[in-house]
């Protein structure tokens, strides 16, 4: 399963919206169109990091609006791994 | 700014260790937060003590959610941001503590929670729950690194931390290693807490319980997973032995295997009472290989890519020695039911020193005379250094009692009390010396570790792993 996809489902569980994969947009605002709280945006980000043996910064968090950018980040943690 | 704490739970600990602390110390919280079903307890608590503190009530259905209701979220903020509420003291059941340590740091309200940090359920037979453990650390230290920006506290109340004589010794021995560039090559901590349970307990009792998959190692056991990380965190300073990836193995004691070693005949013997028959009779039904662990013995090797550094042996028992001779289970479960504590520690820094911990009571808190240091007394605890002299220098053997680390009787009476208060005092006056709830990565690490093994054992794969640090 590549990096999309298993982002895809890590959301999903967290998301209060639930959305088919191919209705999700890599424009999706992790917030406001995919229903993450403050609280499961943080413990998606954990689940990420487990998922994938990465650290996600605290800085970085905080620029990650869109669906998109959190899988671009994720991808390019995961390559320089 | 005003310190305003708010207390969430009250029951026999709170009352006994965090009010009494208020006391001493002449503030009061202004509010209590409980559960609705504890409604009528709490209110004659604060009308008997005459006590000036607000209460909110949650609703029961929630008490162990992830997440405050959305009525209980709206209306908490409401009462802190009113009360201007800074501090916060979470005492409650730990399964409770995710959902309140999440809530108070979102809202940069300095904490300071009862061990465990959090208590997923089912953590001894479910590999995926004993991870849950670190998930939930990672998400807690998240949200600390946020609410740190706006100098927010979060402290974790592991009282050795703050005992004078473990103080003394953890300084003792990262000197010697600091010094001589030899660590800590071995160490072996051992506790009984003489917890009998009787065999109906283990499906009834919520304080300390075991039906929910964890036991002794979410009890008093993370206490010594914390000394243990600590003290194994001395080695950090030597950069060309600090250890990279601990090797370890546990094994458990089980409520069903506590049943065969203690068996209907011995409780009927003993008691001269049949009480227990039908649970003894139906034994299947209860399925008490699922419960949480009694005792757990864990050998761990830190290591240094392949190389061992340092290894620790821990043997952390509740069906051990006791001086419960009753049936009835009191009121506090777990303070006044025959506990006794034996705790040892031992400490080798290579051929240069072995620094050896003993604290053995026979009688419980009720017996206690006062000013007795000796084996078996309420404030036995004796520190035995071995130098080895010709290199250290020193004396062959120093021994010291509690009366060393304490300016006077008083602080001596109950001296895990003394340092709880210490803890409670620097946070609520938020004069904290160092970031101690970093400090638990480690130990949180190797908890969820012993739990991990114990899953796998559960699973019928073997109990030993090797995980980096």
């Amino acid at each position: 399963m590549n990096v999309k996809n298993k982002i895809y489902n890590l959301v999903i569980l967290k998301s209060k919206i639930k959305k088919e994969k191919t209705d999700m947009k890599d424009s999706d605002d992790l917030i406001y169109d995919l229903g993450l709280g403050s609280l499961s945006l943080v413990e998606l980000i954990v689940d990420i990091e487990c998922e994938f043996d990465i650290e996600i910064d605290e800085d970085d968090i905080e620029q990650i609006y869109k669906f998109g950018d959190l899988v671009n980040y994720v991808t390019e943690k995961v390559n320089f791994r | 700014m005003k310190t305003n704490v708010v207390l969430v739970g009250l029951g026999p600990h709170a009352k006994r260790i965090y009010m009494q602390c208020f006391k001493d110390n002449h503030i009061q919280p202004v509010l209590i937060i409980e559960v609705q079903s504890k409604a009528n307890e709490v209110t004659n608590y604060i009308e008997v003590n005459k006590l000036p503190i607000k209460t909110y009530f949650i609703n029961d259905k929630y008490r162990y959610s992830s997440k405050l209701s959305k009525e209980d979220n709206r209306k908490i903020i409401e009462i802190i941001q009113s009360m201007n509420i800074t501090h916060a003291i979470i005492s409650t059941e730990p399964k409770a503590h995710y959902m309140y340590l999440c809530f108070f740091l979102k809202h940069n309200i300095n904490v300071l929670v009862d061990k465990p940090l959090t208590a997923p359920i089912n953590v001894s037979t479910d590999v995926n729950r004993a991870m849950q453990i670190e998930k939930d650390y990672k998400i807690i230290k998240k949200l600390y690194t946020k609410a740190k920006k706006n100098n927010t506290i979060l402290q974790i109340q592991c009282q050795r931390r703050w005992h004078k004589g473990y103080r003394f010794v953890h300084n003792l021995a990262n000197e010697i290693v600091e010094k001589y560039q030899i660590p800590i090559t071995a160490i072996q901590l051992s506790h009984c807490d003489g917890m009998w349970n009787m065999p109906d307990e283990f499906i009834t009792r919520e304080n300390h319980p075991y039906k929910y998959g964890y036991g002794k190692l979410f009890h008093s056991g993370y206490h010594f997973i914390d000394l243990l990380s600590w003290f194994e965190g001395i080695n950090d300073i030597l950069e060309d032995k600090r250890p990279n990836n601990i090797e370890l193995y546990a094994s458990a004691v089980k409520p069903s295997d506590f049943m065969q070693i203690i068996n209907k005949n011995n409780y009927n013997n003993i008691f001269n009472s049949h009480k227990y028959d039908s649970i003894f009779d139906n034994i299947d039904k209860y399925k008490f290989e699922k419960f949480g662990e009694l005792d757990i013995y864990s050998i761990l090797q830190f290591k240094k890519d392949d190389k061992v550094i340092s290894t620790a042996n821990i043997s952390l028992m509740q069906d051990g020695f006791s001086r419960r001779s009753w049936e009835k289970l009191p009121e506090d479960t777990y303070k006044s039911n025959g506990r006794v504590r034996h705790e040892y520690m031992n400490i080798e820094i290579g051929p240069l020193m072995n620094i050896q911990i003993h604290s053995y009571q026979s009688k419980e808190i009720k017996d206690r005379i006062k000013g007795k240091l000796d084996i078996g007394e309420v404030e036995h605890f004796n520190v035995y250094v071995f130098k080895n002299i010709d290199l250290i220098g020193g004396q062959p053997l120093e021994k010291y009692t509690l009366r060393d680390f304490f300016e006077n009787e008083k602080q001596m009476l109950g001296y895990n009390e003394s340092a709880r208060e210490a803890c409670f005092r620097e946070f609520v006056e938020k004069k904290v010396t160092r970031d101690t709830f970093l400090d638990h990565e480690l130990g949180i690490r190797i908890l969820a570790k012993e739990y991990e093994a114990l899953s796998n054992k559960y699973e019928g794969k073997t109990s030993c792993l090797c995980f980096n640090i």
